[in-house]
């Protein structure tokens, strides 16, 4: 899920700079003092994460972690995983130093989206909750797989062919990262509610959201 | 105190994933390395969590970037070609998906080759001379074609035969050589990774705090 140094045209590398620089920037706005520990946390998580594969067939492909970092963060996210895709870049040779505006916006756009959608319901009690912490792990890794495709199309072309390949590769992960998401919000609900979004009044709209969170 | 209490759960998440993930650690990034035997050049792509990287799009370019030719990579990630000329060549990997690796054989490292303009139709010829090793300056030894003639001229068999042998023995150590330098990252990279993110969010953490104070 890391496009690499060369692939993208200057365009589409500045409007990725772009878009991440003022994601981080609303992001350190929203990051508050008390919520440091997390957010560095988060970020080593996300940073290791991409190390754990998953097996698909001729290829491999590792965990991403983005909704669950999403959920859990909010916009803070964004410079969360703008530091941790720029040492995977240096340590790790992923991705690289020119696209990692674009595979920040690729990551972490989902990762806030997600939050804003299931944000207010991962904190209750309840199946819906759990429903909606798979979701978004789910989905996070989905939307990013159709933000990566996109960026590639003005390289690659074919943009539903990119797409589409790059979803089936990561079918298991999004399987993998939904349970991975439910899991950990349930036992982090369990454990220390506190590091879970404060949960919304339940109101009336709830079921075509999670209709929409599955992809 | 609560909160510390589940800061270290996830940090106790972060070693489990690191304890998945095997050193050297496994990675999804691609890298191309190439090797010389005579005037043929050798390519391996890969994953380098030792997947080959089959079907891959390589590339061949000159210094100014002009195609020279190009190829497709076996099921064991191997694509080889003879040079078409004694200079510089680029050896670009595109893996499809946003990966993306290069490589760069220098004109000194191609023996045999036909100067630019010949044609290029015969690999290696049999009795190509071993290249000189990489600790003895190049310009100081005699052409290889000189040596050669001279060798033959000498018309001991034997000779001929230790030649060969040490040709192989330097072409299985370039192409070790080759494979050392896309070596991935290690517990070393993890960790600092990792205390970098800490650190850089706790700076974060004292500049919001000054900030706050200065108020």
């Amino acid at each position: 899920m890391h496009i690499s140094e060369g692939v993208l045209s200057g365009p589409v590398l500045a409007a990725g700079w772009g878009l991440a620089a003022a994601g981080t920037a609303m992001g350190l706005k929203k990051l508050e003092s008390a919520e440091m520990p997390k957010t560095a946390l988060l970020s080593s998580a996300f940073f290791v994460a991409s190390l754990v594969h998953v097996p698909v067939g001729p290829s491999s492909v590792h965990l991403i972690l983005n909704g669950l970092v999403g959920v859990l963060l909010g916009w803070p996210a964004v410079p969360a995983l703008l530091a941790a895709l720029m040492l995977q870049a240096v340590f790790f040779g992923y991705g690289g130093v020119s696209t990692l505006g674009v595979n920040t916006v690729v990551m972490a756009a989902p990762a806030v989206l997600c939050r804003s959608i299931a944000g207010p319901h991962i904190g209750n009690p309840g199946r819906l909750a759990a429903a909606m912490a798979a979701g978004a792990g789910a989905f996070a890794v989905f939307a990013s797989a159709l933000l990566m495709a996109a960026a590639l199309w003005f390289t690659e072309g074919r943009y539903l062919v990119t797409a589409g390949t790059v979803v089936a590769a990561h079918l298991p992960v999004m399987a993998a990262e939904g349970l991975i998401t439910a899991l950990c919000v349930g036992f982090l609900r369990r454990v220390e509610p506190g590091l879970l979004p404060a949960p919304r009044a339940p109101r009336g709209a709830a079921p075509e959201e999670k209709e929409r969170l599955k992809p | 105190m609560k909160q510390s209490l589940c800061l270290g759960l996830i940090a106790a998440a972060v070693c489990a994933a690191m304890l998945t993930a095997p050193a050297p650690a496994r990675a999804h990034k691609v890298v191309v390395f190439a090797w010389t035997e005579g005037n043929m050049v050798h390519t391996e792509s890969k994953f380098p969590n030792g997947k080959m990287v089959n079907g891959g799009k390589i590339l061949v370019l000159d210094s100014r970037g002009t195609r020279l030719l190009e190829g497709t990579t076996d099921a064991n990630g191997l694509f080889s070609f003879a040079a078409p000329g004694k200079a510089d060549l680029k050896i670009v990997l595109e893996a499809g998906m946003g990966h993306k690796a290069e490589w760069l054989v220098r004109a000194d490292e191609l023996c045999g080759a036909p100067a630019p303009g010949q044609s290029a139709s015969a690999p290696a010829a049999p009795a190509a001379p071993p290249e000189p090793s990489m600790a003895t300056a190049p310009e100081s030894l005699p052409p290889p074609e000189v040596q050669t003639s001279a060798l033959t001229g000498a018309n001991s068999p034997g000779i001929e035969k230790r030649l060969e042998g040490i040709e192989r023995e330097l072409t299985g150590l370039k192409r070790q050589i080759a494979e050392q330098s896309g070596k991935e990252a290690g517990f070393r990279d993890i960790l600092g990774g990792i205390g970098y993110l800490l650190g850089l969010f706790g700076a974060a953490a004292l500049v919001k705090a000054r900030t706050k104070k200065g108020e």
